[in-house]
């Protein structure tokens, strides 16, 4: 563009002198029509270069239908005034890549870049090679046309992603293909290209726009037009304006925050000797293929980055003391929904106790009534003190954890039973049976047979 | 001479009458499961480390006696609950003198019917005496010994089992 605006400059300092041109050589063999509809008129003419004077630069003629005065001056201009911005642009890629470009260098691509051009500057009028001078219309270079347009075609097209817009997750790599296969013909500095992929690594969160330039520097000046307000307009062929693509990328943090609490208390804090932490989480994608296995720590567990898409998570192992959470959780990362939060309960292991207190001999047990316990937790804490009924029952829950029961009162006669340990490690139902027994004993002293019978030993001789 | 005639004949009658007596309450208990000839020993126990190698007899033999052996008390239930009571003190019937030697996780054997139980000792206690003793009743087969307290005048020992294991 700088190039461009330099180049301009020039030429409007040296238009201080006007350009002429000239009619110069015949191109032999080529024979060319003008037909104007609205006149009905029809030009016939050989092919023949105009020229500028002084440089003898080949022009093309932009007014088919006006006539060439070259004594007239002409002003050089890249805005023409009497094209429209697509005509302007049209007739500089006929021009660019018609006669001179690359092997177009015989006389023959003059006359067919010519002919493109009239149909491109004043397309309501009809052109066409005949075979004499004046003579019959003939589909002459219809390749070489073909080639042209397929030139201008093939310089049009932008890669694929042309204004595209992408969106990725922080550390993950992203692979571009150009279906258009011209993206080899675009330069860009910061851009990592493989074949007709380009491939973007270690993005931090953002917004990026990338741009690629194609650029032609055949002729090294740019098209410019020759105006006149007395004679036909000209044109010189010269370098397409820069042509430029670009996307864009946005680079974002996905996050899967998880919290763990209580089902009961909906509480972080665990119940009794339970724990939330430790608890193994699996997460999967929508075809079961495991992503990733984490634990739960501090009562939280956060996974960053993970791509869009949906997930399912599972809990593989709870905590100590909890029960396994079956549930199936779906989560979905989109753009739009990059953080998701997601709490998970988990049930602490809760056991039904059932203590059944009697008392008697053996044989004939009965209900104890309002024998009292105290429960103690590991940390010897008081939690719980618990009365039996009339049936002599007691009926309780305890989370998971190791506790302590002492027992307060009992009958008279009876003893209390001795301080015992429940353990809640599942969720069985468990029944304690606690029987006082009080059992008849003989006297289990030294006999008193012997005794007794010295004593009547000592009687019988004393009375002897 | 007549009224030593008499006199000797009240001593016999005051010598016979404790037996009669004893005879009458072994009638009285009875074992469910413990049903072999009520004159032959049931089983045996036996204590090594305390030198207790001694018959048991079966609940309702008249020679289940304290006077004569260590006896199943009535309450019993074996296997899942054994009472054994015997004198301790000095004599022949004494079985149980040395009870007290006894120590945690020493080791008790039962045979009975071919099938010997191996107890280990849980529980040592002394409760007062008054013709009872209070024990809990565990969820494992459980074995008492009992007998006065030879250091504790007034005071009954009561020695806890839990059964360890059974062979064949």
């Amino acid at each position: 563009m700088f190039f461009f605006s330099i180049f301009l400059s020039n030429i409007f300092i040296t238009t201080v002198h006007a350009e002429s041109f000239y009619e110069a050589e015949y191109i032999s063999d080529i024979y060319m029509n003008k037909h104007q509809v609205s006149t009905n008129t029809t030009l016939y003419q050989q092919a023949r270069v105009f020229r500028e004077s002084g440089t003898n630069k080949m022009a093309f003629c932009l007014e088919p239908f006006r006539f060439f005065d070259e004594s007239k001056p002409y002003s050089p201009t890249i805005t023409p005034r009497n094209l429209t911005p697509e005509q302007i642009d049209r007739i500089s890629k006929i021009a660019h890549f018609g006669h001179g470009y690359k092997d177009h260098i015989t006389m023959k691509w003059y006359a067919i870049t010519q002919m493109m051009i009239w149909q491109a500057a004043d397309p309501i009028n009809d052109y066409y090679f005949t075979d004499v001078l004046n003579g019959n219309r003939i589909n002459l270079y219809q390749n070489e046309i073909q080639e042209v347009n397929n030139l201008i075609r093939e310089y049009e097209t932008l890669p694929s992603f042309n204004n595209t817009s992408y969106t990725i997750v922080e550390g993950n790599k992203l692979i571009i293909e150009d279906h258009n296969n011209v993206i080899s013909s675009f330069k860009s500095n910061d851009i990592n290209l493989i074949d007709n992929r380009i491939i973007l690594d270690n993005l931090r969160s953002g917004e990026y726009t990338y741009t690629f330039t194609k650029q032609d520097n055949f002729y090294n000046h740019p098209t410019i037009f020759y105006q006149s307000n007395e004679s036909q307009n000209l044109m010189e062929t010269g370098d397409l304006s820069d042509l430029q693509a670009s996307f864009k990328v946005k680079v974002m943090n996905t996050k899967i925050e998880l919290s763990k609490i209580d089902k009961d208390t909906q509480s972080t804090i665990p119940t009794g000797e339970a724990s939330l932490d430790r608890a193994i989480y699996k997460l999967y994608d929508t075809n079961d293929n495991l992503i990733n296995t984490f634990t739960i720590k501090d009562n939280q567990a956060v996974l960053n980055n993970l791509n869009f898409g949906k997930y399912y998570l599972i809990e593989d192992t709870p905590g100590v003391g909890y029960t396994l959470d079956t549930n199936k959780y779906e989560i979905n990362l989109t753009e739009d929904n990059p953080v998701i939060q997601l709490v998970l309960e988990n049930k602490v292991i809760e056991k039904e106790i059932t203590i059944e207190k009697k008392y008697g001999d053996n044989n004939n047990l009965m209900n104890e009534q309002d024998i009292s316990f105290n429960i103690f937790n590991n940390k010897n804490e008081l939690i719980d003190t618990v009365i039996t009924n009339e049936h002599g029952i007691i009926e309780l829950k305890l989370p998971y954890g190791k506790y302590k029961v002492i027992q307060l009162n009992s009958k008279e006669g009876y003893s209390k039973v001795e301080p015992f340990t429940i353990e809640v490690n599942n969720t069985t139902p468990e029944k304690i049976e606690l029987k006082d027994l009080r059992i008849p004993v003989p006297n289990t002293h030294t006999s008193n047979k012997l005794s007794l019978l010295q004593l009547i030993f000592q009687i019988i001789i004393i009375l002897l | 001479m007549i009224k030593r005639i008499y006199l000797i004949l009240v001593i016999i009658l005051l010598l016979l009458l404790p037996c009669s007596i004893i005879k009458i309450s072994a009638q009285e208990i009875t074992i469910p499961n413990i049903n072999v000839s009520k004159e032959k020993p049931i089983g045996t126990l036996k204590i090594k480390k305390i030198n207790i190698n001694e018959n048991l007899y079966n609940i309702d033999s008249p020679r289940n006696n304290i006077e004569e052996h260590i006896t199943i008390l009535k309450e019993s239930t074996f296997p899942d609950l054994l009472i054994l009571a015997a004198h301790s003190g000095e004599g022949k019937i004494a079985y149980f003198e040395h009870l007290d030697d006894l120590k945690l996780n020493d080791e008790i054997k039962v045979k009975y019917n071919n099938k010997t139980y191996i107890y280990f000792v849980k529980d040592i206690f002394e409760q007062k005496k008054d013709g009872y003793i209070n024990i809990n009743k565990e969820d494992n087969d459980q074995l008492i010994l009992t007998t006065c307290s030879p250091k504790h005048n007034g005071y009954q020992l009561i020695i806890n089992c839990i059964k360890k294991e059974s062979i064949y």
